[in-house]
């Protein structure tokens, strides 16, 4: 628990320096920002061209799908925020050998690099979701429950945990083999199925993306508690999300031990 | 100085690297089939370090120090062997055992580039959770010694190499660890910046009994640091001794410098082993075991303008080059155990 604690206070400093080291360069600070709201921006309108000219997602409407999209997008932007720099960190690191420097911290080393993670041009697809998300809230005269924000909570916490799962399997893989760096895509072509509403796919796709690799806690889930149309799923999703918490961390710790360095 | 905090016992590091030929076509035949080579970096290295020790590790480039030092500090797990550091097994206790342990590596930096070191240190003083008050007072302290009390609060881009590695240093050591593992901490510094580091390092060993492990291709900071030396070729260890012992290596031969008041001829000195000479001076070598050293002298004396003579020992370079090239292990106390 002494440990979570210390990483957690770790994150916060790790944030800090992030956002001080940032904003040394204002022109790219600010510039970054706008990119990031405008392309950000570009998701919910490529949505509503394809909801408005075609017949759309069954048992989902427009501003349902607004809702969806609010929703994804700030998760897209906390997800960014928080670990948006781990990939890039640890495949440079592996392969200088810097790597060596956070085997010498007190830490767990998968802890540190999710530590080193934040990325301040998240915060753009934040402020995008944030107003796509009100904006839906405006128009679907969103009902909140006594249950709504608990389950909320816990729906983004399982959804980080799961998030930091994936990371740590990337970083597993980057250990192994050093340089390996089309993976990202791979990994994001699959967490891109994430992006639309599970009950549009097959069954079989569906229960592995509620139960196997639950993506349906980033998006969907919160989606449909907010909607009040919420199903069993999410508990196996919640419980899918610890344990491939858990397979991910049994992994790390096998691939570490495989760790090489660098010449010296 | 008595107690013993590193123990190291038949340590072995086996590594598999690829082998690839020259060429595009190997290089698209590696695509399908990989050659793979058994690297031993090390082959079997025990050793002892007592605390508050310096002691020196030195080795030409891929002897294994490297690797030695990464599994002394638990970077990497070995294929072999026992390590004692503290009460701790480094690779499986790494956590703990890392806490009371500093290391600098000359080559790779831990400071923020666009911050400036404070930020850094204060991450640190999270990071080892270092009291506020201790903090305070380390940091006044190293501030002086290092003469960095301006430079703590501009951006580490706009420092120079020099002063940087004042800051690596305060890094390495701002939690007070009982090992620091320094790995060439001087490289590409000036001779001022060496000497306030150096001097640092002795500072820190006398007044806190710190036990500093340096890696090194100076011999300069060997012969100003180290108490003990440790040197390492082809994966084993082929010299573990003190400083003295290590200057004395050739103890049966001597150089020896003189000085002319007038020029004298090449050829006169032709009985002579001639390491190098001038116009005005020449250095001779001289083997005690073959020649009466004092009667030599005499004779010189004799025969030659002198205005000054200086007796030496072999120094430090030639001695270690004739180590790295000749696979004789020394060990402990001069005994000498032909290896190869």
């Amino acid at each position: 628990m002494q440990t979570v604690a210390g990483l957690l206070r770790l994150y916060v400093y790790h944030m800090k320096m992030g956002i001080s080291s940032a904003m040394i360069y204002r022109a790219d600070f600010i510039t970054g920002i706008f990119v990031s709201i405008f392309v950000s921006g570009i998701g919910p309108f490529v949505q509503f061209l394809y909801f408005t000219h075609t017949r759309g997602y069954p048992e989902w409407t427009l501003n349902q799908i607004l809702l969806f999209q609010g929703l994804l997008l700030l998760w897209f932007g906390l997800r960014d925020l928080l670990f948006g720099q781990v990939r890039n960190t640890v495949m440079d690191m592996v392969w200088k050998g810097d790597f060596d420097r956070l085997l010498l911290k007190p830490y767990p080393t998968v802890g540190l690099l999710l530590c080193s993670g934040f990325q301040l041009h998240g915060i753009g697809s934040c402020i995008a979701g944030v107003l796509v998300t009100v904006l839906a809230f405006h128009r679907l005269d969103v009902s909140i429950n006594l249950w709504t924000v608990p389950l909320l909570i816990v729906a983004l916490i399982c959804g980080v945990v799961l998030f930091m799962a994936i990371t740590i399997f990337y970083c597993s893989i980057v250990i192994m083999l050093i340089q390996i760096s089309r993976i990202s895509e791979l990994f994001d072509r699959i967490t891109d199925f994430a992006n639309y509403p599970v009950n549009i796919y097959p069954l079989a796709l569906r229960v592995v993306m509620i139960v196997f690799l639950p993506f349906a806690v980033w998006t969907y889930y919160p989606t449909q508690i907010l909607l009040d149309r919420l199903d069993y799923g999410i508990w196996f999703a919640l419980a899918g999300c610890v344990g491939v918490f858990y397979l991910s961390i049994k992994v790390w710790y096998l691939c570490l031990k495989m760790y090489t360095s660098a010449g010296g | 100085m008595d107690e013993i905090i590193i123990k190291v016992q038949g340590l072995r590091k086996t590594f598999k690297k690829l082998r690839k030929k020259e060429g595009f076509l190997s290089s698209f035949r590696s695509l399908l089939i990989r050659d793979f080579e058994r690297i031993h970096s090390v082959k079997g290295i025990d050793m002892e370090i007592r605390k508050g020790e310096i002691r020196g590790i030195i080795g030409p480039n891929g002897a294994g120090k490297s690797t030695t030092i990464k599994m002394l500090s638990g970077i990497l797990f070995p294929t072999e062997g026992t390590v004692d550091v503290m009460g701790f097994t480094p690779w499986l206790d790494r956590e703990r055992y890392v806490r009371h342990l500093g290391v600098l590596f000359g080559q790779k930096s831990q400071l923020w580039w666009d911050l400036p070191p404070i930020d850094t240190f204060l991450l640190i003083k999270e990071m080892y959770r270092i009291p506020e008050e201790d903090f305070k007072a380390r940091l006044n302290r190293f501030k002086s010694m290092l003469q960095i009390e301006r430079i703590i609060y501009q951006p580490v881009r706009t420092l120079s190499l020099g002063e940087r590695m004042k800051c690596e240093l305060v890094c390495a050591v701002l939690h007070e660890p009982p090992l620091v593992f320094l790995d060439e901490p001087t490289i590409g510094l000036d001779i001022v910046s060496k000497e306030t580091i150096r001097e640092f390092i002795k500072q820190m060993s006398r007044d806190k009994q710190t036990t500093f492990i340096v890696t090194t291709h100076d011999l300069a900071d060997i012969e100003n640091l180290c108490d003990r030396v440790t040197i390492i070729n082809k994966g084993t260890i082929v010299f573990d001794d003190s400083m003295e012992r290590l200057s004395s290596y050739f103890s049966n031969r001597k150089v020896v410098e003189i000085k002319f008041t007038q020029p004298v001829e090449e050829k006169l000195l032709d009985s002579y082993k001639v390491i190098s000479s001038g116009a005005m001076s020449v250095s001779i070598e001289i083997d005690t075991g073959e020649f009466d050293l004092k009667k030599v002298i005499f004779e010189i004396l004799d025969r030659f303008p002198v205005l000054d003579v200086n007796i030496m020992n072999i120094p430090i370079e030639e001695v270690i080059k004739h180590i790295y090239s000749h696979e004789e292990k020394v060990v402990g106390y001069g005994e000498k155990v032909g290896v190869g």
